[in-house]
């Protein structure tokens, strides 16, 4: 106890004790952000937990009538999407949030500002899906939505409206978590803490960070074209109008099976932080268990179509997507067996976060497993859309990432709030949760496979299906129960707890080597890095893991040696960096809306095609004032780090210019169009153009703002000294950006009309 | 040592056999009863992947069950020894799970590729997904029908799967597989059905309200029985003989009914219901949710919105008696 931070001084404890509500709505702190995500996730977990109660006890006998039609599926849609964007990944995010600066010896995230918007996005995305229930008109359509069952011929409930709003709020903020996360560890790790001594769960996040910002865009151009076919009359998943309903199963589970994994990778690392400090053991297999996170990671981007066998989408797909859905069995076999590696030949401690790891090895490969079903072609087509489904996907999301979440709070909560929960309700609460999600979800197996297709509001009393239902429904009470346990766990402990004092556990990562809760800069000094487990080198100098060999007086030092130094990646200024990986989530946005134009390009349809609506000879000339503004700009950036901020400001000027002809022609293009009466809803072909092109405006309309903001600040002077300089480079690269995607968008959508 | 071993071994196949002691003993599980050949071909590598899935679950849960009794650890021991890896290991549990999932990959290719083959003159069947019903039409045969899905035994059956609004699925699961009902697009199940007798299936695609009933009832028949089935079907309704009966088809035919629903032989042409031709001749009503008797006919008509809630038709309020000479009718249809 106290090995490690014996020399660190006990922070002076907050100022003011008188922190209201104002300190928690203006913080930025990495922290307390973490603790709004903790504690608003947990509220939407048990409004989720309810429905899924509800649920349950309509399903508990045949033919019940508790609820209608009308409410089963309202809940169940309500459920699914809850669990996923409201619980499951903003509590790891939550999570990340937390930890990930603590664990690399930083102070705060990269962009503490953005974070807080993140988190009230959020929240406020939380809140609109929600306001269905306000209005009385939720939305009844599944977490995935299928068109064209969401199109407003079949689906006039606004709640689809206010579903789709949502989850376009809430992914903006999660993008944004994304970037922060990436650039957070990548620039802002404590000297010494080099790429081999990331700790695995910090890897799993920015695995899991990279997953989403290059997902998440396809799920949210899916929402947009949905919303404006729901609104505005663009004819995307209208199968009579020439649109097409298999685009959004493909834009939507490109984005949905890396979300899989957005759920998973990063409760890997839990267990991954977990199992190795209560075997005090490290990791069996660094490498690997960090290489098979990336390689899932990489592989969750190819697999996607596997959802969607029963669509018929012919052999070849079908063969490819089989493969790689096998494949991915294998990296995530790997940290299977390096858990257990690491626990073998250990001294197991049984603390609850202990024993929700064990239940997590053995429940997550249930879930695996039965994954591979669905990746073997004729056995997805008889298992899927069944209870069998239900099933598999609960162990990995319940049995996974849910038992990954408890251990990770008995594992954390003594550094978030400096009690230690108590073990005996924590090991209720284990058992209770265990019985009881095995009650409810093996049996749903069983059923699945007896025939009981999911999302049926009730069902007929064939042989064995009311027995196997009401054990599942116990099973749910079971779970209930469990949390009610843990609640009252967190409620006590944290009215009169036993002190956690810095490290409870014997951990060894840096979160450990600071006061619990750590104060608002974090650490007072920094123990020497120079392993995975610093706290570990420190206390047992004579075992150290790895790297040179510690001497025992280095244990108050608090600067680094110089060799540390060395292997640490500066290069690319913050904003800089922050700007690339958001233009490369970007990227992925425009390529779906691409990919969507490109596919009613060549569809036949009734109305103007593209020799009607598109000029090119008129859209080249206006393009040419987009082209030459990235020309002025980086005339602009050459000015500036000359020094010139004068000829920085005219430059400036000169490039919002060019930007606002470009804006011009393209708004006195539209306006000629419609006065031609060609509008976004006319035909599937306007819809993917004006949509396309719409967005490609929108940023160069943002772009322009920016510019100005920009210019603004020549004006007054603010980049005299060379302040604020990578603001402005960061700038001018999303510039150059929305540039090159225009050399894009005019390639596909006009020059391709001379051929 | 290993007596513990032995112990967690025998405690992890305990749970195992019970847990397959459960399923194997209890009510037949459609999944593993395929009344289809190429059902029995899905079937069979079903069965082999669930046997390698539990060999997998068992090693896991076993050496993790080994882990928690031998590595236990004492208040005050010493650390223990700090490896971090073996190279070899490591490469081993990487490939050998490719190995097995690269053969079990053969294996899937084979199975798609005999679970699609065409085969000679097969009976084509259109299988079109509607809120909340099937309609099934043999357009060699000129037959439709709704909900009811009548198949000859031991002949090369073509389903061709459609939607006339939403995506929904169409689940047997003893014939094997389900394919997806989708608006525009048609989706084909090759199959042969070899034992007579009745299965059940459902729409597997969340189509909106009423997904829950919208079953599907399979009759596979003996050629010559199918036969005689098809010459009824193919008949126009039966006129009514007894008074209730002409009274209940005169209400049938001056009400709306007629605009959604259709009796051959009647001037009632509507094609966005289910067909009544030969209603008397089904088993169930409202694809499933009710059995198809005289009074739960009536209770249908006058209160579907309370059997069905959301249906796509409106509720009537006819008198006991109109409603009596209209279930008459409908039931004489056969």
């Amino acid at each position: 106890m106290a090995t490690a931070t014996g020399h660190a001084p006990q922070p002076v404890p907050e100022v003011s004790r008188r922190e209201g509500l104002y300190r928690w709505i203006t913080t930025v702190d990495h922290k307390r952000i973490g603790i709004l995500y903790l504690v608003t996730t947990l509220g939407f977990f048990l409004l989720g937990g309810l429905e899924s109660l509800l649920m349950r006890i309509q399903l508990a006998v045949p033919r019940a009538s508790v609820l209608g039609p009308q409410a089963y599926n309202n809940l169940f849609t309500m459920h699914g999407t809850t669990m996923i964007f409201l619980v499951v990944m903003p509590m790891l995010l939550g999570f990340a949030n937390y930890m990930v600066p603590l664990m690399i010896g930083a102070r705060d995230m990269a962009f503490p500002r953005l974070n807080a918007l993140s988190y009230w996005l959020l929240l406020f995305g939380g809140l609109l899906l929600y306001f269905g229930f306000v209005t009385g008109d939720p939305p009844d359509v599944g977490w995935f939505a299928y068109p064209p069952l969401t199109e407003s011929p079949f689906s006039t409930s606004l709640g689809v409206n206010y579903w789709t709003v949502a989850l376009i709020v809430t992914s903006v903020g999660t993008i944004a978590t994304g970037i922060n996360l990436i650039v957070t560890v990548v620039k802002l790790r404590a000297p010494g803490m080099t790429v081999s001594r990331i700790p695995v769960f910090v890897w799993m996040s920015v695995v899991t960070a990279f997953v989403i910002i290059w997902a998440i865009p396809s799920l949210t151009a899916a929402q947009v074209m949905l919303l404006f076919d729901r609104e505005l009359g663009t004819d995307f998943f209208k199968p009579d109008q020439g649109g097409n309903v298999v685009l959004w199963q493909h834009l939507f589970w490109f984005f949905g099976h890396p979300e899989v994994y957005i759920m998973a990778l990063p409760a890997f690392g839990i267990i991954s932080e977990v199992i190795p400090v209560f075997s005090r053991k490290p990791i069996f297999g660094y490498g690997f268990i960090v290489g098979s996170g990336i390689a899932i990671g990489f592989y969750s981007f190819l697999v996607w179509a596997h959802h969607m066998f029963a669509v018929g989408l012919g052999a070849i797909q079908e063969g490819f997507f089989s493969a790689a859905s096998m494949v991915i069995a294998v990296p995530t076999g790997i940290k299977v067996f390096s858990w257990l590696a690491t626990m073998w030949g250990g001294r197991l401690r049984f603390t609850t976060a202990m024993l929700f790891a064990f239940g997590f090895v053995l429940m997550f490969t249930i879930g695996g497993i039965s994954g591979v079903h669905f990746a073997t072609v004729p056995i997805d087509l008889q298992t899927t859309d069944s209870y069998y489904v239900v099933a598999h996907f609960h162990y990995v999301l319940f049995g996974g990432s849910a038992f990954a979440i408890f251990a990770g709070a008995y594992y954390w909560f003594p550094k978030i709030t400096g009690r230690l929960l108590n073990e005996t309700l924590g090991k209720w609460h284990f058992w209770l949760t265990l019985i009881g999600f095995n009650l409810t979800f093996f049996p749903m197996h069983i059923v699945g496979l007896m025939g009981m297709p999911r999302r049926v509001y009730t069902y007929p009393d064939l042989p064995g299906w009311g027995l196997w239902n009401f054990i599942e429904t116990i099973g749910t009470a079971i779970l209930g129960i469990s949390v009610l346990v843990f609640l009252w766990n967190m409620y006590i402990t944290f009215r009169r707890g036993p002190d956690a004092g810095d490290n409870p556990w014997d951990a060894w990562t840096l979160e450990w080597a600071t006061t619990s809760p750590p104060p608002g800069y974090n650490f007072v000094t920094l123990p020497p890095i120079r392993s995975a487990r610093p706290l570990w080198d420190l206390a047992h100098p004579d075992l150290a893991s790895g790297g040179p060999s510690t001497p025992g007086s280095s244990a108050g030092r608090d600067t680094p040696d110089a060799g540390q130094e060395q292997g640490f990646p500066r290069g690319l200024a913050t904003p800089m960096l922050g700007t690339l990986v958001f233009i490369s989530s970007e990227i992925f946005f425009f390529g779906s809306l691409i990919i969507a134009f490109l596919y009613f390009r060549f569809r036949s349809v009734s109305g103007p095609g593209p020799h009607e609506v598109l000029d090119l000879m008129y859209t080249a000339i206006f393009s040419v004032a987009l082209f030459a503004s990235s020309g002025t700009i980086a005339l602009a950036d050459r000015k500036l780090r000359r020094g010139d901020d004068r000829g920085f400001h005219i430059w400036l000027l000169v490039t919002i210019l060019l930007g606002a002809t470009f804006l011009a022609g393209q708004i006195v293009e539209y306006v000629r169009l419609y006065a031609d009466h060609i509008v976004i809803g006319t035909n599937v072909f306007t819809s993917a153009f004006f949509t396309l092109t719409g967005f490609h405006g929108a940023h160069v309309a943002i772009g322009i703002v920016a510019l100005s903001v920009l210019a603004g600040m020549a004006r007054s002077g603010r980049f005299r000294h060379g302040e604020h300089r990578g603001a402005a480079e960061a700038i001018s690269t999303y510039w150059h950006f929305v540039d090159a995607i225009w050399v894009v968008v005019f390639s596909v959508v006009y020059l391709l009309t001379l051929f | 040592m290993r007596n513990v071993v032995t112990h967690a071994l025998a405690l992890t196949t305990g749970c195992a056999v019970l847990i397959l002691a459960c399923t194997g003993c209890g009510p037949r599980i459609d999944s593993f009863a395929p009344v289809t050949g190429r059902g029995q071909d899905v079937d069979n590598l079903f069965r082999l992947s669930l046997i390698l899935s539990l060999g997998i679950f068992l090693l896991v849960a076993g050496v993790l069950t080994y882990i928690l009794f031998r590595f236990r650890g004492q208040p005050g021991e010493a650390e223990p020894p700090q490896t971090s890896g073996n190279r070899r290991i490591e490469i081993i549990w990487t490939a050998t799970p490719a190995f097995l999932l690269a053969g079990l990959f053969v294996l899937t290719l084979q199975t798609m590729i005999t679970i699609t083959r065409p085969e000679p003159s097969p009976l084509r069947i259109q299988v079109i997904g509607h809120q909340w019903w099937w309609e099934f039409r043999y357009p060699d045969l000129g037959v439709v029908t709704a909900n009811e899905l009548h198949v000859p035994v031991g002949q090369p059956l073509q389903l061709e799967i459609t939607a006339a609004d939403v995506i929904h699925s169409f689940w047997v699961p003893r014939f094997g597989w389900k394919m997806d009902a989708i608006p525009q697009k048609i989706n084909m199940m090759r199959l042969r059905v070899n034992q007579a007798g009745t299965v059940d299936g459902s729409c597997s695609e969340y189509c909106g309200t009423q997904h829950a009933w919208m079953r599907i009832y399979v009759v596979a028949e003996p050629a010559d029985q199918f036969d005689s089935w098809v010459g009824l079907q193919r008949q126009p309704a039966p006129s009514p003989v007894a008074p209730t009966a002409v009274q209940g088809q005169q209400i049938f035919l001056r009400n709306t009914c007629v605009n959604c629903h259709r009796i051959d032989g009647t001037p009632a042409q509507g094609q966005v219901g289910p067909v009544l031709t030969h209603l008397g001749s089904r088993e169930t009503l409202g694809a499933g949710v009710l059995e198809n008797t005289p009074e739960n006919l009536a209770r249908f008509i006058n209160h579907i919105q309370e059997v069905k809630p959301g249906a796509l038709m409106p509720g009537y309020s006819f008198s006991d008696s109109e409603l009596a000479a209209l279930a008459n009718y409908l039931e004489g249809l056969n």
